[in-house]
């Protein structure tokens, strides 16, 4: 088993490591500079090949958007769903499972969907055999990481916890207050705590102090450092953490009323519950009426993504604010607390612990977070840069990954590779495609010579991307409807105008996939290369 | 879902993995034609230009559904008769070669009005034009006098006297004038009661100014050059050395290099030709000399050449050199390309390509580097003569990025059009005033000239304001000038 971390290695695990931290960044580089030298030499071979994969992306988004839509649906079918009612039927499985099959399906369409997937469900957990335990003893641990939040900035998160579906009674918040913190940020996390104390199991404030040894400055170890204390809170409680389903959320998260009753369910309804992650549908709706448009394109395509990969459960790895299993969080030793991609990190780490025996549920249940908006808007394009560099990050896991995969004798070969060209093949993609689409596409015309200029595949190759562009044209149509359905109610000045403004923003696609994603995930990748490890940047956000 | 995902991820490979060489074919020219027992074929096309743009085309008696600018794909190899017709113009006809996986270009297509629409400009009657190449002025000649001439800018459509009412300069007659390209200022030779004078003429939008540079010239200089964007020196070449002049100090440099039989000015640089041959360039004081490699066969060439001669600069390291008796020669192959007769040559900097002419016949050679390399050069290989049949051309230009040639003969004006796969075409277009120069603006399209009753009018040959401009760095041209056939 290896040790989840780039820390301490030696002999043939360093110099692993730095060959899979290599990989990554050189693969995406050889490619970038690797087309237009291939171009230059060679115009009609390389035209050719970004035909084929101009074709490759077109029906690569045809694909998602297909899930996408799929994954909408799913999460709209959802959104009526009583997933207390569900919770407290699981309680006395049998008698709900044979009401259940008794009750005829309603003919509305998407209740009917529902229904009929939720009896599956319920099917499969009663075959399992591994009974889920009582609800009214499950117990939510929330953990909020603050670090340089105002009052603002995080009361509506707990205010969201507070008027839940699910017992507020049985939620302990932890607020993870980093030593560092300014005395006016302290001094909001207390308020807070005095404010809704009696509202909720308890309001922990957890101060995680500075350099303590083996940690660098990321959220990982804040959190990891406030989860130990909430265990040893809980033991002191007498609640087993088998019992106990662990959310660990950003400062600014707000969940939806139904969030910790759909996880309750979940948990329940998972045979594995104390092996698996719950991954919500992050929005960033908290502010999106404000941000500017980039910030916000960018950011309603991240959603997007997590909609499209929870269709893909077998493959989903967690992101952002996400919820585990009590005792698999204590069994795997927390989340890393030197790797700033904690997130993707602990589904990692668990996944390698538990040797491929580790999943991810997704939830159709949305939480809520700030786009990223810091007063000026240059100010907000360098911060969502960092931001978007701080995600590419994520590919710090791939050496971890790959040297874990070469240990474990344990995991499938077909999961290994499934997982590897994945992770892989996702980062690269995401450093090097705007720029081949948007840049490296034309070089052949450029450099055209009399020999590539006098062919007929001079005349036809501009034609023919011309027309691969237009049918990606209706996915961004596509993209641009679902985006309108997901917006937030909101009490705004000429709704219609702004929202108007909002769908014409997605023009903007080709620039902030080329220079707000792109370009973030190839310095991350570039820097992984030269083994310039990132500080952690905490995103600034500020709400009007 | 996960059913579902696998067989639409199937579907999705199938599609991709079938569509993508047919893509790829469609591409590169290849056609399917099941049924007709052939099979793929393989296909060409041909792309059609024009300007104006908008001219419906047809292809023997088929007429296509687009206009141009458009390209006509999936043709069978073999020849086509294209023909295009537009309103009010010229029909253009050709019939085009189109060979297998290969595009056929026709981009700089000009269809010519039926009538040309002639703007007249300024009442005469006008003697003469002086063209002033690489300026939005030209010179009308309406006297002997120097007050007879008038300044014309073209790009304002405003003409003035060139001189006040109250110039020193009033009576002056003209004896004879030099101009350089891409300069604002002529230098004229007049006289006046009180002698002859050289004088300075600056032509700005406003004022002409005028320095008398008399002192400057002791004697009667043999050539003197000047760098266009320069307004301050001049070159003079007198009794075998280079003299250098100062305009603004009015100070004068004596044989700042001796032993001349050749010089050209660029980039601030002056290019010798000694009197044994050897080539040099030296920095405006005469100093810094650079020989440039010694070469047998330009030795040889250059020795069978008498007299004075110009140097021109192509570029860094292509230089031209034009003998008093009209001899042409590069310092590379060809080496000497014409042996006498050359009175004018324009060249066509993006292509590196010369346009000469002697009396009676019209000339191009490609100089040009990528040339060079492609096509071992003979020496002394001769340009290719477009037109034979000249009486006595005296101009002739560059038209459409090199695609035309307009000249005059006399008084005739023509255009003869080299993108062509069969004959060249020749078009005459007007006639002038006998004995007046015509000047041709490519950044206006238009041909200004003397009608035959002596006023300043003007055609437009390129429509500017229709074509369109792509980013993309023009095609270098090839193909067609092995076919060019002599008029």
């Amino acid at each position: 088993m290896i040790s989840f971390s780039r820390q301490n290695l030696e002999g043939r695990e360093k110099r692993l490591e730095r060959f899979f931290e290599i990989l990554p960044g050189a693969t995406s580089w050889t490619i970038l500079l690797g087309m237009p030298c291939l171009a230059y030499w060679k115009p009609i071979f390389a035209a050719i090949l970004i035909i084929a994969f101009e074709l490759y992306w077109l029906l690569r988004l045809f694909y998602m958007t297909l899930f996408l839509i799929l994954s909408y649906l799913r999460l709209s079918l959802e959104k009526k769903t009583e997933w207390m009612e569900r919770v407290e039927g699981l309680d006395h499985l049998d008698p709900y499972l044979q009401r259940l099959q008794e009750v005829a399906l309603p003919s509305d369409f998407k209740r009917r969907i529902s229904l009929w997937t939720h009896r599956r469900e319920a099917e499969a957990l009663r075959e399992s055999g591994r009974m889920p335990p009582p609800s009214e003893i499950i117990h939510h641990l929330v953990i909020f990481p603050v670090a340089k939040e105002g009052r603002n900035i995080i009361e509506p998160g707990i205010e969201s916890l507070a008027h839940q579906k699910f017992p507020s009674k049985r939620i302990l918040v932890v607020y993870a207050v980093e030593e560092r913190a300014s005395g006016d940020v302290k001094e909001g996390v207390w308020e807070i705590q005095e404010k809704y104390k009696e509202s909720f199991y308890d309001v922990l404030i957890v101060v995680h102090p500075d350099g303590l040894p083996g940690e660098a400055r990321v959220k990982g170890a804040n959190v990891s450092y406030a989860a130990r204390e909430a265990a040893a809170y809980l033991e002191r409680k007498h609640i087993p953490l088998e019992h106990v389903v662990v959310s660990c959320f950003d400062a600014d998260t707000v969940v939806s009323l139904d969030y910790f009753g759909c996880l309750t369910y979940h948990f329940m309804i998972s045979p594995d519950r104390n092996q698996v992650s719950f991954q919500p549908i992050p929005v960033y709706h908290n502010n999106i009426w404000e941000a500017p448009g980039l910030a916000r394109v960018l950011d309603i395509g991240s959603s997007f993504f997590q909609l499209i990969e929870a269709t893909h459960p077998e493959k989903l790895v967690t992101f952002s604010s996400h919820s585990m299993s009590g005792s698999a969080l204590v069994e795997v030793g927390y989340w890393p607390v030197d790797m700033i991609s904690d997130d993707s990190a602990i589904f990692w780490k668990s996944y390698l612990h538990f040797e491929g025996r580790y999943r991810v549920v997704p939830m159709y249940v949305t939480l809520s977070m700030d786009v990223v908006s810091a007063g000026s808007w240059w100010k907000t394009i360098r911060n969502v840069y960092r931001q978007k560099r701080r995600w590419a990050w994520g590919v710090e896991n791939f050496p971890l990954v790959m040297r874990g995969f070469l240990k474990s004798d344990t995991i499938p070969l077909t999961q290994k590779i499934r997982h590897s060209f994945k992770l892989f093949e996702g980062h690269v993609a995401w450093a090097t495609w705007p720029l081949l689409l948007a840049v490296v596409g034309w070089i052949p015309a450029l450099f055209a010579g009399r020999e590539f200029s006098d062919t007929v595949f001079y005349y036809s190759a501009p034609r023919i991307t011309a027309t691969i562009f237009h049918l990606a044209f209706l996915s961004l149509l596509t993209t641009v409807l679902l985006s309108l359905g997901l917006l937030p109610k909101h009490n705004v000045k000429h709704p219609l105008r702004k929202k108007i403004g909002l769908a014409l923003e997605w023009l903007l696609v080709p620039l902030s996939a080329t220079f707000l994603s792109a370009l973030p995930a190839l310095d991350a990748q570039t820097r992984l290369l030269f083994g310039k490890y990132m500080e952690f940047w905490v995103t600034d956000k500020s709400r009007r | 879902m996960l059913v579902l995902r696998k067989i639409v991820f199937y579907f999705f490979v199938i599609i991709y993995l079938i569509l993508c060489p047919l893509t790829i074919l469609y591409a590169l020219g290849y056609l399917f034609r099941p049924g007709t027992g052939e099979g793929i074929v393989k296909t060409g096309l041909i792309d059609l230009s024009t300007a104006p743009p908008g001219a419906s085309v047809y292809i023997g008696k088929s007429r296509y559904t687009e206009k141009t600018p458009t390209t006509l794909r999936s043709l069978l190899p073999g020849e086509y008769p294209v023909k295009l017709i537009l309103k009010h113009h010229i029909p253009w006809t050709q019939t085009v070669p189109v060979e297998a996986e290969k595009a056929t270009v026709l981009e700089k297509i000009l269809l010519l009005p039926t009538a040309f629409k002639h703007e007249e400009l300024l009442s005469g009657p006008f003697q003469d034009l002086i063209p002033l190449p690489g300026n939005h002025f030209f010179l009308l000649v309406q006297g002997p006098d120097l007050e007879d001439l008038y300044v014309y800018d073209w790009k304002e459509q405003k003409g003035r006297p060139l001189l006040s009412s109250d110039s020193p300069f009033q009576g002056a007659k003209v004896l004879s004038h030099m101009t350089v390209e891409e300069s604002p200022a002529l230098l004229v030779r007049v006289e006046l009661k009180r002698g002859e004078k050289f004088l300075w003429v600056t032509l700005s939008n406003e004022e002409t100014v005028i320095e008398d540079l008399t002192s400057l010239f002791p004697e009667k200089p043999l050539w003197i050059e000047w760098e266009g964007r320069d307004r301050n020196q001049l070159f003079v070449f007198q009794r075998g050395s280079l003299n250098r002049l100062e305009i603004v100090s009015k100070a004068i440099y004596p044989k700042i290099v001796s032993s001349v039989r050749g010089y050209g000015l660029a980039n601030k640089a002056i290019y010798v030709l000694r009197n044994d041959n050897t080539f040099e360039r030296v920095d405006q004081a005469g100093k810094g000399t650079e020989r440039f490699p010694q070469n047998p066969s330009l030795s040889d060439s250059l020795s069978s050449v008498r007299g004075f001669l110009k140097i021109k600069s192509l570029s860094s390291d292509t230089f031209l050199f034009w003998g008093e008796r009209g001899e042409l020669l590069l310092n590379r192959p060809p080496y000497q390309f014409v042996r006498s007769g050359v009175t004018g040559f324009e060249i066509f900097p993006q292509t590196g390509r010369l346009l000469l002419w002697q009396k009676n016949r019209l000339g191009i050679l490609d100089v040009s580097e990528e040339r060079q390399r492609e096509e071992k050069i003979q020496e002394g290989q001769e340009p290719l003569w477009i037109f034979r049949k000249g009486d006595k051309i005296e101009q002739a230009f560059w038209v459409y990025d090199g695609s035309h040639i307009l000249f005059r003969d006399r008084e005739g004006v023509f255009l003869i059009e080299l993108e062509t796969y069969g004959k060249p075409k020749l078009y005459a277009l007007l006639r002038v005033r006998k004995n007046s120069a015509i000047f041709y603006s490519e950044e206006s399209g238009k041909l200004y000239f003397l009608s035959v009753e002596g006023d300043l009018s003007s055609v437009e040959l390129l429509p500017r304001e229709k074509i369109l401009q792509f980013p993309f760095p023009e095609r270098k041209e090839g193909k067609k000038k092995s076919e060019i056939q002599k008029l």
